[in-house]
This record gives structure tokens, sequence and C-alpha cells, in this order.
């Protein structure tokens, strides 16, 4: 099987004595769109500079179509990136923005002109190309640097949080202009953000870091269900993380004593569970069902309502146990109206036999 | 509602301003310009309104000699300045920490505790016959050059004005410039001479011509340098208005030189400033 298209290969980044990036590997495919995610200062920004030749790593190597790119310098790389803050030039209209990058592959006058012009238009600008860009909105000036960035016709295109200074509006229909580009271009585009929204949103993997260790790496979908270890299920932030100790085993099951009571769990046959033994266990807000009357099944808990926050179409509710142990749950508005749940005092929520997610225990 | 409605708040803190310059810029230079009409009569300036001051000035060919020899001595001085500048700010600006580039421009500010003509005069003792460079180039059996009484000197003299003052406006214009373009030209494909002169300069503009355009200002109007170094054959328009005031108390007509003087450098001024400031 060929290579991938983008490899690092046990890349360290030092800043002096501050470690940045901490053996870093993982490969990328040729046409994904690979979300990088952490909060500020975990590596993320550091890890597209190493790509882009911006910071050239301590140790380690990074490869790009198998060719290594340690030595190569910035401007004799094809990976254009979109800055945080644009970095457009103030003194050149937009389209001769657009056109810097042929410019410096030495392409005719004639030639750039009518690229330039062709992402213009692909990006729905034509009209303002002679344009100063201080004239333009935020989101006009994403498109010159969108229009900018691609104009080279890259193999891979490196987006450092270009989304964080638009409004919330925008963001969405950026989004959608980025993936739709995406797919159209079939170029891999890497993302870093420390937005969860944006990251699941388009992304077909993603990469949870933290203070320079890369945490896991997989599916937007399974860094929500399966998560690495407890950074990640807590970084994705819907999650409820229980701690316990296994007092009993049972054919298929375990019952596991945690802070809100016993719970019993189903797990399959390669966890080789002993009694004692330590695990920590995962349970999505979402997968948490909730009643006014007890309903007798297995994993039930009383509880009141501390408080509910509406989050779009989902509410997020607080709620705690008769110990005092804090359980967070997510239902839909109607679910919640139907049932009027939250006019209820005291309520009973449960979950499924599979339903909690144990960490690997090495993590 | 007045075009004449007057902002007492503004006016309070502008007025300590205005009235510094109408006494002591506006107030001068129109007396200047008064004088170039008086006439000058045994040896006193006597009130006049008579042009003769001006076409006697302008019609003679030793003025405009001078004029156009400190037009180009300005010029080259600005030119060298800058250029000889550009690496140094450069450096300091971008290869240097934020400590060494503070004490840089600390030590550049240094050679202005100590007077110009002092300064001077040390290049005297440097650039002369039996100097301390010929002495130097006689030991590999070289010269001895003349360097005193050269344009050459007056640079050099010139270059003592004004070369740390450009470094320092030089550096801080260039040390402002937003990192994150230079590597956006990089990350662009653009090389080390395209990302200098191609999105450097045009960045730091404001600051590099403002630096310019002051070493014109200094070099235009020094006398100094031009004449304890550079000889004063001919002599620049600040050499002139002495050597006019001192034969037969032309007044008047060294007034002439000066207006010239001020309108040669306001035109240039002008159109550097807005050079600098100008927004496509």
């Amino acid at each position: 099987m060929a290579e991938a298209q983008i490899v690092f290969e046990n890349v360290v980044k030092r800043f002096g004595s501050v470690l940045a990036v901490e053996r870093a590997n993982f490969k990328v495919h040729a046409g994904e769109f690979l979300g990088i995610m952490g909060s500020s200062g975990c590596g993320k920004t550091t890890i597209l500079r190493m790509l882009a030749g911006l910071e050239t790593p301590t140790e380690g190597e990074i490869r790009l179509n198998g060719m290594r790119l340690n030595e190569i310098k910035p401007a004799d790389r094809n990976t254009p990136m979109v800055w945080q803050n644009l970095a457009l030039f103030p003194f050149l209209s937009v389209r001769q923005n657009v056109e810097f990058g042929l410019k410096t592959r030495g392409i005719a006058s004639d030639e750039r002109k009518k690229r330039a012009m062709q992402w213009l238009d692909r990006m729905e600008i034509a009209e303002l190309s002679e344009r100063q860009i201080h004239q333009l909105s935020g989101g006009q000036k994403q498109r010159v640097a969108l229009a900018r960035a691609l104009v080279t016709e890259p193999p891979v295109l490196l987006l450092d949080e270009p989304l964080s200074a638009l409004d919330a509006n925008l963001v969405i229909r950026m989004q959608g202009v980025l993936t739709r580009l995406q797919k159209q271009l079939g170029i891999t585009f890497i993302y870093v953000t420390h937005s969860q929204s944006e990251a699941f949103a388009m992304t077909d993997r993603v990469i949870i870091m933290s203070k320079g260790r890369i945490e896991q790496i997989a599916t937007a979908q399974e860094v929500f269900r399966r998560p690495a270890n407890r950074f990640v299920a807590e970084f994705v932030g819907s999650n409820n993380i229980l701690d316990g100790r296994v007092t009993a085993i049972e054919d298929g099951s375990i019952v596991v004593d945690t802070n809100i009571g016993a719970v019993t769990v189903v797990v399959s046959q390669n966890d080789d569970f002993k009694v004692d033994d330590h695990v920590e266990m995962v349970i999505s807000a979402d997968k948490i069902e909730l009643s006014s009357q007890p309903t007798g099944s297995t994993n039930e808990f009383r509880c009141s309502l501390i408080s509910e926050e509406f989050i779009g179409s989902i509410i997020g509710l607080l709620v705690e146990t008769t110990n005092g142990f804090e359980i967070k749950i997510q239902k839909p508005h109607h679910e919640l109206e139907l049932h009027n749940l939250t006019e209820v005092g005291t309520l009973w929520f449960s979950w499924n036999l599979d339903t909690p997610y144990l960490l690997p225990r090495d993590a | 509602m007045s075009l004449f409605k007057v902002d007492g708040y503004a006016l309070t803190w502008r007025l300590p301003l205005l009235v510094w310059q109408s006494i002591f810029f506006i107030g001068p230079l129109v007396f200047m310009v008064a004088i170039t009409f008086f006439l000058v009569k045994n040896y006193r300036m006597r009130e006049a309104f008579e042009m003769i001051n001006w076409i006697k000035m302008l019609s003679r060919g030793y003025f405009w000699d001078s004029y156009f020899l400190t037009l180009w001595l300005a010029t080259l001085s600005t030119l060298t300045a800058t250029i000889v500048a550009f690496p140094a700010s450069y450096a300091l600006a971008f290869k240097a920490s934020a400590t060494v580039r503070r004490w840089a421009v600390f030590f550049l500010i240094i050679p202005f505790f100590t007077s110009y003509l002092v300064r001077t005069f040390s290049w005297y003792v440097i650039l002369a016959e039996h100097g301390a460079i010929n002495a130097v180039l006689s030991w590999f059996g070289l010269g001895p050059f003349t360097m005193l009484n050269t344009p050459f000197a007056t640079i050099i003299g010139y270059m003592t004005l004004c070369l740390p003052l450009v470094v320092v406006l030089q550096t801080l214009s260039l040390a402002n410039v937003d990192k994150n373009l230079i590597e956006a030209a990089w990350n662009l494909g653009a090389g080390w001479m395209r990302t200098v002169f191609g999105v450097i300069v045009p960045l730091a503009k404001t600051g590099l011509i403002i630096g310019a355009v002051i070493c014109f200002i200094l070099s235009y109007g020094d006398f100094v340098a031009p004449y304890y170094l550079g000889g004063s054959k001919p002599p620049t328009l600040s050499i002139l208005i002495i050597d006019t005031t001192k034969s037969g108390q032309q007044w008047p007509r060294a007034a002439v030189v000066a207006v010239m003087m001020m309108a040669t450098l306001i035109s240039v001024a002008f159109t550097a400033v807005y050079l600098a400031y100008r927004r496509k």
C-alpha cells in the first residue's frame, strides 16, 4: 500500500526548555479532512507550523508524499496556510493578494490574472477583485485568504483557526464553504481549531491534543463514543465519568461500586476484570434516560434537578443524586416538554447495561 | 450650526502648541519673507517692497550652483543613510532579541549627547592628510588619499548627523511589521529578496520614508559638515546664507536663499509625508 500523504514520525518540538510537541506520530491520507483540536498552548498550531516549515522539528521526521520535509524551506513547500488573522497583505488589492503565490512561482502576468480571477469567481467575490483589503468585511477577507492559498493548487491546505474571528452565523456558512470546497478539490485539509463543533462538523478524523501530546486520533464519532482516555472523555464535555471498583463479576457483566452507587455494566469477553479492579466509566449525557417515576431498570438512580441550559433544540440538564454527585443529561426539547420533566421535584435517571464505556485501563 | 463653533476643551489642549508655533515659527517666517523685499543702504536695512533681491539672487549662477549642489548632497546623504542603515535596522528588528534591540536604540541615541561640532571635528582628525585612516593605509603602502574638503567628507559628516537617527526610525518601523505577514509571504513561496522588498518594505514604508525625509531635512540645512569637512567650495545654501550676510550685510538676499530653502524643504517633506501615509 502506498504511504500516506503526510507522515509525522516521532516528531518532537522544543522551544528552549518548553516541550511544545511530544513525540507526534500520525499519518494523513490524501484527500482527508483532518482536524487538530485542543485548548490553547496544546501544540496544535506548532504541528501545523512544522508542516508549513515555519518551525523546524527538534527531533523526528515529517514527510509529504514520501519526501522528507525537515530541511525544505517554507517557500519551497507548496503547503499554503490560512491564518487565524488571515495575514492578507494590506498594501495589495484583493486580486494582487491572490496573485502573490503565482508571482513568486514566476507565472506570467496574464496567466496570473486569469487564475486569480477564476478563484475569486469560485469564492463568489470576483466583483471585489480591485478593492483594497481594508474595504472588505470579515467574511469577504476569509474568502480572499482561501483563494490566495488555493490558487497554487496545493496538495494540502493548512488552516489555523480561520473562523475564530467570525460571528456565529458566518462560521456556519464558512464551514459549509470549506466542506464543499474540500470535497470538490479532493485535496487534504488540515484544520486546527479549539472549537469542538467546528472540528466535529467538518472533519473526517480529529487529533485531540493536550500539553503537546496526542491523546487520540479518531473520527468524531469515535472520539465522542469511545474516548481513548480520561482527558478526551472530559474534553468532549458532554460525558459523565464515574470512578469505581469492581465488586462482583457475573457472566458477561460486572458490578462496579461508583460514586453514585452500584452500576452493572455489560463487558465484552476480551475485558479481563478482577474483583477490586479500578475502572473509569464514561456515560454520554445524551444516552441517559430520565423519567418522573421509577421504572425498575437495573441502573436507576434518584435525583433532583439543579439547572437546565438551553442549547438549541437540545436541553442540557444538571441533576444531583441523593449523595450529592452531579450528572449531566442531554434531552431533546420536545421530550422534556412532553413529560413536563422539568416541573417535577424528584426524577429518576437510568441507562442501559451497555451504555457505559469503560476507559482502557492502561490509559 | 456654525462653522466657527469653538470647542473650548480641544482648544485648551491645542493652545500651547498653537502659541508656540505662531510665535517661533509662523511669525519669524512671515518676517523673513517680508525681509526679502527690504533694501540695504549703507550697510543698513531699510523697509521697502522691492523685487531687486529676488531678481539679483535668482539670476546668479552661483545661487543655482549652490542650490543644486545642496539638493544633490542632501539626496545623496538620504540615499546613503537609507541604504546603509537598512541592513543594520533589519538585523536589529528581526534578528536581535527585544533586549538587544532596546540597548542598540539606546546606544544609537548616545552620540546625540555630544555636540555635533565636536563629532565633526573628530572626523577631521580621522580623515586628514596625516590622519588616522591614511596612517593605517600607509602601513600597506597605500595612500595618502585626499578625503578632507571633498563631497565624500561632507557625506561622512552628514552620516554622523543622520545615520543613528535613521537606524532608530527604521528599526522601530521594521520591528512593528506583523510577523504573520512575513511568514505568509514565505508560505506563499516568496524568497528572501521578495519578502524583504515586496512585503517588509511596503509594510514599513511610513517609518522608512519618515527616516529618509528627516535625514534629507537635516542634511539639507546643515552647514557644519560641508563647511568644516567638505571645504565649502562651492558653498551649500546654508553656507551661502552666511557668506551673504557677511558680505555687505545683505540680510534681505540671505532671506531670499532661506525662503527658497524653506520652499524646497516644505515641498519635499509634503510629498514624502503624502507618500508615506498614502493608502491606495
